[in-house]
């Protein structure tokens, strides 16, 4: 087989004196060699090279000493036989080899790669990642924002004195302590903070009629914090921040985020299974306390009726899906001949309550 | 081309030109762009070192081209320690706080310390890009001392905090001519003269006058700028020298940024690599060298220098050296 030669100049890294030199490609060895006018013969091995294009020209130079030079005139296509042999192990040129189509097909696989995984990968690897924080933090966001979103001037300090007497009465499965304030308030609204403060507000209280109703409610809610709901949706969010910011490049919104979530944390709108999530672990609730397991379906009731008149926040921010109804509906069937036990206190204070 | 009528009996031809094509650099950012998408960001120095190297390559004296030797793994290396110490720094600020307690110290300290780092990099920077620039095989150098320039510095950052920014046109020129001063190409030896009194002046008028016709005589201080960078440069080998001047006009400078600004608006972006390599070009078809050094009887004096971390720092933070 013929070995390709090329001539070309030679620069020995000790003065920029040129000097002319034919350079012989051994493919099989590996090895390229060339002479020196002085006579002295020279031997590098493929792997010990790094090929530089420039313009009309190709740089052929050792990796032990880059100052050492062949410079080469060639053509396009001469470069390509010198490339083939000598570039095989840059990434670049071996990615650029591919071709247009190639290329962009990669690419484009690589962005809805990204898309995808960002859509459905991204959202529960944030919410595992929930389980490693600490419950403090919780309690930090909490604290801090309960002061912004609830005006102390318009709690309803008796009702909440009763509601709290009402909870305590009852098992909630709660790992943090929990508190419970009523607002006054015509929205037809209740929510949870991460620090266990629970927010009812009196436009919701009215339309409440029996104690499981409001037992409902309350595991419903308590529920959210006990999963840490609004963590998982704060890490959520923020991951997926995370992510835009990094390609576009912008790190200080990310506090931005965190500020904006936290404001809002009450109108948050959890996703679809963390509040199939907390209405199952709310009618469990319901059970635990041996209260009659038709007061979900009749707090939804409550809810669905004011979806006609009026669209209540608790219902834009914890959409009341149909699948959510069936789904309570059929797990109340099973437990259809389960008899409530009366709880004198709690009907107590309930009656305090709706007062 | 224009032909030197000054020509002494020793005197050189000399025609740097750059050579780059949009077309072959879009192709390199594109594939660098994905790359870095792929590796989710590992193969930016890699992708750095391939377009320096792409730009030395086009820029070629007297048809012979720059090298970049500069490697990805060098710079990708430098890269991991300025994380270290980007950490490290936040470290310290964190302690700082809790032990003062005061958000407005800090902030001074904090500042103190990115100043104070600056002409750190910049001495990195330039031992690292010089040692990795090659022309003929010669490598080029930077023989700064780092104390002395920043000592330098600081004096002069001090004098401009007095002076309310007025001494930052001598903090800028000292700067210049400080690190210009101790290039080197193989044994040839560079000069700056640049001085902050004339840079003030110039800066000075042009700006009244940009002011005064409403923007359009930016261009031509630009072109006065251009001019007293490249006027001021010289290189020596022992009783030989190269003097540089520019050919650029403030006309020319107006059509070359309205054109990049135009290509760039229309193409939303994509003709970015074309309008870097039109104005490379125009930069260095507006240098012209006179001299009587001759570049191929240049003996290699410079040691190669591959701590890459100057050199990414001042790609992280943005700043324009050389």
């Amino acid at each position: 087989m013929e070995q390709p030669q090329f001539n070309g100049l030679y620069f020995d890294g000790q003065s920029s004196q040129a000097q002319p030199v034919t350079l012989i490609l051994h493919e099989q060895q590996q090895i390229l060699y060339f002479q020196l006018p002085s006579g002295q013969t020279q031997q590098w091995d493929f792997a010990d090279t790094a090929v530089f294009d420039g313009p009309g020209q190709l740089e052929i130079r050792s990796k032990s000493d880059s100052a050492v030079i062949i410079r080469l005139e060639l053509s396009k296509a001469q470069k390509q036989v010198i490339h083939r042999q000598l570039s095989r192990n840059n990434w670049h040129f071996r990615f650029a080899q591919l071709g247009l189509v190639k290329i962009i097909i990669i690419a484009l696989l690589f962005f809805s790669g990204l898309i995808a995984s960002y859509f459905w990968l991204l959202p529960p690897l944030a919410e595992k990642a929930v389980d490693w924080l600490p419950n403090s933090i919780d309690q930090q966001i909490g604290d801090t924002f309960f002061a912004s979103i609830v005006d102390q001037q318009t709690i309803d300090q008796q009702r909440s004195v009763a509601l709290n007497n009402f909870a305590a009465e009852l098992k909630l499965r709660n790992q943090i302590p929990l508190h419970f304030n009523v607002v006054r308030s015509s929205d037809v609204n209740a929510f949870a903070l991460p620090n266990g403060e629970i927010v009812v507000y009196t436009g919701l209280l009215r339309h409440i009629k029996t104690p499981a109703q409001l037992v409902a409610l309350l595991g419903h809610e308590v529920s959210h914090v006990n999963e840490r709901h609004s963590m998982k949706l704060l890490s959520r969010n923020l991951a997926g921040y995370m992510v835009i910011s990094l390609l576009i490049g912008d790190v200080s919104g990310i506090t931005a985020v965190l500020t904006d979530n936290a404001q809002q944390l009450q109108q948050l709108s959890y996703s679809r299974s963390n509040e199939q999530q907390a209405d199952e672990l709310g009618f469990q609730i319901l059970l635990d306390n041996k209260q009659a397991p038709k007061g979900m379906s009749e707090l939804f009731g409550i809810l669905k009726k004011q979806e006609f008149t009026q669209i209540p926040e608790l219902l834009s921010s914890h959409p009341l899906t149909n699948s959510r109804i069936a789904n309570i509906q059929k797990k109340q069937a099973r437990f259809a001949n389960r008899q409530p036990e009366p709880n004198q206190k709690l009907e107590q204070w309930f009656e305090v309550l709706v007062k | 081309m224009e032909t030197n009528t000054l020509q002494t009996e020793n005197s050189q031809a000399y025609q740097l030109e750059f050579k780059g094509q949009g077309a072959e650099y879009f192709g390199i950012l594109i594939v660098n762009a994905i790359l870095i998408g792929i590796t989710f960001g590992i193969y930016y120095p890699w992708a750095r070192a391939k377009q320096l190297q792409y730009v030395y390559s086009h820029t070629t004296l007297n048809n012979e081209s720059f090298h970049f030797s500069g490697t990805g793994a060098e710079m990708f290396k430098g890269f991991i320690k300025l994380i270290g110490m980007y950490i490290l720094f936040l470290i310290v600020i964190v302690l700082f706080t809790q032990f003062v307690g005061s958000p407005i110290l800090t902030g001074i300290i904090v500042y103190l310390l990115l100043f104070a780092i600056i002409p750190i990099l910049i001495h990195g920077s330039l031992r690292y890009r010089m040692s990795r620039t090659s022309y003929r095989g010669i490598r080029f150098g930077y023989r700064g001392d780092r104390n002395e320039l920043a000592m330098q510095f600081f004096k002069d950052l001090l004098l401009s905090i007095v002076t309310l920014g007025v001494y930052s046109s001598w903090l800028q020129m000292n700067l210049r001519a400080y690190t210009h001063r101790h290039f080197r190409y193989g044994n040839v030896s560079f000069s700056n003269e640049a001085r902050g009194a004339d840079y003030f002046w110039m800066v000075l008028k042009g700006s009244l006058l940009t002011l005064v016709t409403l923007g359009i005589y930016s261009f031509w201080l630009q072109k006065d700028i251009f001019n007293y960078y490249i006027h001021n440069m010289k290189l020596a080998q022992g009783d030989q020298n190269i003097e540089f001047e520019s050919t650029a006009t403030g006309g020319a400078f107006f059509k070359l940024m309205l054109t990049n600004v135009l290509m760039i608006i229309f193409t939303l972006g994509i003709a970015k690599a074309w309008v870097d390599m039109r104005t490379l070009k125009f930069v260095f078809s507006n240098i012209r060298m006179k001299g009587d050094i001759d570049l191929t009887a240049i003996s290699q004096t410079e040691e190669e220098y591959k701590d890459a971390l100057g050199e990414d720092a001042v790609d992280f933070f943005n700043i324009d050296i050389i």
